[in-house]
């Protein structure tokens, strides 16, 4: 039987005054669905101002240092060593789960000390007990594997060039345990007929997003699939897109980042770009979200679609009105927020220019509950360490842990 | 022998056993240190090898037959023997990173044995010897170094012509790691159970390495007391198990003067710009070797991130009776990340790298570097894009082990993979080994992993063998071989150890003893 573990119904709030945090509260008993209550607790009314309109405003050393070791390394969050290609997401009791690509292994970080959670340190196949598990991750010198949770603490895994999706689960005896969810078969499911997810050839992509219910979302050659209760559907075929996004191939691999918002957008961003496309689920509506058909590094345009990327790491608040980009060969952090993209300048502020000035805060990795920042402190997320980014509308306040 | 064997063709079977027993002798009969492999014996390794690349196809997971899946095997090797076959604890066996030495008669093999379960972690150092006239295991039922809580991993053993010393990195704080050790008699009597701490400061202290010289044991390893950067540390150990130092030795760490001018007042806050840490260089993963007097020390060191250089592996000189470093820090040859093993030799010392070459296409490669007692070497990589030829015995093992047909993918254990070297002298030479492994085209669950070994002189820039003899495989994504290491007796006779990942409950320390030159 599957233990799943309870996520708390509150989340904490250490810098919210009082004012911020009923109305938080408010705002989430007026919400109707989970999915939009999750929202709500996880984006508060500050937090998520200080995302779209707040300067950086504190950085601190979260984790690893910048040494590359075989198996990883666990101890102290600071001083904890892995290899490199990584990715994160951090779960709102506030437990990160970091993806080492190279070492094909995940590290729980909890309570400011590493431990590995799952893998055995060897490339390859093999479900069971998470220490002895086997993943594989990451391809040539790119990173094709992400890591994301559900409400539930469950923790999903991708693996890009096999195609699966894998889960991490603790069981009733507290043993962790890793399942194949999706992926491993022959077929893929067509409009309408879905498919034991275990019989998908593609049961993932380097890239997915993921729903509080643990539904899962990606995109592929022949179109946008959802992997849920064990079961693989078709939401659109390539064939059903607009040609313009069709002719530009939908799979996502390589950087880049995929989210699913409350009301169904789905984003990715195939190859890790130039372009970020949109699907809402709901009503099948696609389309191209950002991006100028080519590659233009760090281009800001007055709109979404005259801004030019670069293969590049995104992250993406729950609503997804704001949005990180950075890492690949862009290096610099830039923020999507109000539609319009601006990169971070030395002072902390977020500026429209097409100019490289600003923080070397490089490769963003995920956001937490409480709008703070996680990014790899190289391109393509090869520096070693990971940093903590906090964000405040107050002038001159410095924050720290 | 693979079941696919089975299905080889008669007289493709005998020709290819008559080659292999033609090669077989000469790995390992009648190669002077220093001489070279005759042309006419590599023309015959070259076509043994044409016969091993027609073996079938090995089976992949999913049953389906894999032409690229063609795994060289050396017929007639000796056989492997599971070092404590009946170890097992709670119904499973799971053992892992070996490491071993050889005194008194014996082999010592010390492993990191049981769970990693992150909410229920219970590894211990268990060891076990081997007959070093036989190869005949002395203990499978394995003998319990350390049973303290949580993890202990990462063993390392020497000898100081009385009782073995195997250290290992430990996790009972469930904070960070220290490092302890206990002493264990060629009796197979533990004698200081659940080990002595010999630095259990409160930081990470990891990824111990061990040599006997000079009347004591240095013990190494890395050391993350001064933040934000690993240095190299080591301490004393006296035959008795005295710590002798009990503040420990900085070997190579980084400037604290320089660490303290960058560091910012507020001490998480990471400074106005940039990180201030882009200019310091860890040092950490170290190896250890001794002479008898001296101990020499081979560990990687990062360049600064501010800089584009790769880690590079770097080798100083300890000499235990001063407590003092006498030669180097100096760089050795390296190509990207390299993983490092190291040995005494007659001339001085030798460090086995399993490396990549620089660049994006990066190529797996297992190379020799022979230092002489002043860690002085002529033995160096090409430059990185030039047409230089590399100058030291080096196989790229992309070009030797690779079927063609896996050729262009990333081998199995990592993109940048950690293939880990082992390096022992073998009487007439110098025997490394790795692990090594690819993925096959069209089937993402076959991935093979071997075990490699080759053979270098003293002197000379090339192998002694054109191509690794494979001496254990496996070709599923389920299963593994992985983390060799060896050690050899003063005949030159040298035992290789090894994981085999059979299942997931079953993963054990295999052994393979290795005759020495003229046996």
């Amino acid at each position: 039987m599957i233990s799943r573990r309870p996520m708390p119904m509150l989340v904490k709030w250490p810098v919210a005054p009082c004012v911020a945090r009923v109305l938080a509260v408010a705002l989430v008993v007026v919400c109707n669905s989970a999915a939009q209550q999750q929202v709500r607790m996880v984006f508060g009314a500050e937090p998520a101002r200080a995302l779209a309109e707040g300067r950086v405003a504190g950085c601190e050393h979260f984790a690893f240092l910048r040494v590359k070791v075989p198996e990883g390394l666990a101890g102290p969050a600071t001083q904890a060593a892995k290899s490199w290609h990584v990715s994160m997401c951090v779960t709102p009791d506030d437990v990160a789960y970091v993806l080492d690509a190279e070492n094909c292994q995940v590290y729980r970080i909890k309570d400011g000390t590493m431990r590995l959670l799952a893998g055995d340190g060897i490339r390859g196949y093999r479900d069971g007990p998470a220490d002895r598990a086997r993943f594989d991750f990451g391809v040539g010198a790119y990173q094709d594997a992400d890591i994301k949770a559900d409400a539930q603490g469950n923790i999903y895994v991708s693996e890009g060039l096999p195609g699966r999706l894998r889960r991490i689960w603790c069981n009733a005896a507290g043993v962790w345990e890793v399942e194949t969810v999706a992926g491993g078969g022959s077929k893929m499911p067509t409009k309408g007929n879905p498919i034991p997810a275990r019989e998908m050839k593609v049961g993932c992509t380097s890239r997915f997003a993921i729903t509080p219910e643990g539904a899962v979302y990606f995109a592929t050659h022949s179109g946008v699939y959802c992997v849920r209760e064990g079961q693989g559907h078709l939401v659109l075929g390539v064939q059903d897109f607009p040609p313009e996004i069709a002719r530009r191939g939908l799979h996502d691999w390589h950087v880049g980042g995929s989210h699913i918002t409350p009301d169904g957008w789905f984003y990715w961003m195939p190859g890790g770009g130039p372009n970020m496309y949109r699907l809402n689920v709901n009503t099948l509506k696609a389309e191209k979200f950002a991006g100028v058909d080519k590659t233009v590094q760090g281009l800001d345009g007055p709109t979404l679609l005259e801004s030019g990327f670069h293969t590049v790491f995104a992250v993406y608040s729950s609503d997804a009105q704001v949005i990180f980009t950075g890492g690949g060969d862009e290096s610099i952090l830039r923020r999507i927020a109000g539609g319009k993209p601006a990169h971070l300048q030395k002072d902390g502020t977020f500026q429209q220019t097409t100019k490289q000035l600003g923080w070397g805060l490089y490769s963003p990795l995920c956001l937490d509950h409480k709008g703070r920042l996680y990014t790899e402190a190289g391109v393509y997320a090869w520096g070693g360490w990971v940093v903590r980014v906090y964000f405040s509308t107050e002038p001159n306040r410095e924050l720290s842990p | 022998m693979t079941a696919s064997v089975g299905k080889l063709p008669k007289l493709v079977l005998l020709a290819w056993m008559m080659s292999a027993a033609v090669v077989l002798p000469g790995l390992w009969v009648g190669k002077a240190a220093g001489q070279m492999l005759s042309a006419q014996a590599a023309a015959e390794h070259l076509q043994i090898l044409s016969h091993i690349h027609s073996l079938q196809p090995a089976q992949s997971t999913s049953g389906a037959s894999l032409p690229e899946q063609h795994r060289p095997e050396v017929p007639n090797a000796p056989a492997p023997q599971a070092v404590a076959a009946q170890a097992a604890r709670q119904g499973q066996l799971v053992q892992r990173q070996p490491a071993v030495a050889y005194g008194a008669g014996v082999f010592l093999v010390a492993w990191s044995d049981g769970s990693r379960q992150a909410d229920q972690p219970a590894a211990d150092i268990y060891c076990a010897r081997i007959d070093a006239a036989t190869g005949k295991p002395l203990d499978p039922q394995g003998l319990c170094v350390c049973a303290a809580p949580d993890l202990q991993e990462w063993p390392a053993v020497a000898f100081d012509g009385k009782n073995f010393l195997v250290v290992w990195q430990d996790f009972r704080s469930g904070k960070h790691y220290d490092i302890y050790a206990a002493r264990v008699s060629p009796q197979g009597k533990v004698l200081d159970p659940d080990g002595l701490a010999v630095s259990a400061g409160p930081n990470n202290e990891a990824r111990p390495a061990v040599a006997f010289a000079a009347g004591s044991y240095t013990v190494v390893w890395m050391d993350a007391r001064q933040y934000p950067v690993y240095g190299i540390y080591c301490a004393r150990v006296s035959p008795a198990g005295q710590l002798l130092d009990k503040e420990a030795i900085a070997l190579d760490v980084e400037d604290a003067a320089k660490i303290a001018k960058l560091r910012p007042p507020a001490a998480q806050w990471l400074g106005e710009h940039d990180y201030w840490w882009n200019s310091l260089a860890s040092r950490y993963l170290p190896a250890a070797a001794s002479n008898g007097k001296h101990c020499l020390v081979v560990y990687t060191k990062e360049y600064p991130f501010a800089s584009s250089g790769r880690p590079k592996p770097t080798a100083l000189l300890f000499d235990p009776t001063a407590g003092t470093v006498l030669a180097g820090p100096v760089q050795l040859s390296g190509g990207a990340y390299s993983l490092v093993a190291v040995c005494p030799t007659p001339q001085g010392w030798a460090a086995a790298l399993a490396d990549h070459a620089e660049g994006w296409d990066l190529s797996a490669r297992l190379a020799v570097v022979r230092l002489d007692r002043q860690l002085q070497s002529a033995d160096s990589f090409a430059k990185p894009h030039s047409k230089e030829k590399d100058n030291l015995p080096v196989e790229y093992l992309e070009k030797t082990l690779l079927p063609a047909g896996c050729r262009g993918l990333n081998p199995g254990k990592g993109a940048l993979s950690f293939w880990r070297p082992a390096i022992a002298w073998s009487g007439d030479g110098l025997l490394v080994a790795t692990d090594f492994g690819w993925r096959g085209r069209n089937d993402p669950n076959a991935i093979s992993y071997v075990i490699a070994a080759n053979k270098a002189a003293l002197v000379g820039g090339d192998f002694l063998w054109p191509r690794s003899a494979v001496l254990a495989s496996t070709d599923r994504a389920d299963q593994a071989v992985a983390n060799p290491a060896l050690a050899a007796d003063p005949e030159g006779k040298a035992l290789l150890v090894y994981e085999r990942d059979e299942a997931i409950d079953r993963q054990l320390i295999e052994a393979l003893l290795l005759s020495g030159p003229n046996r």
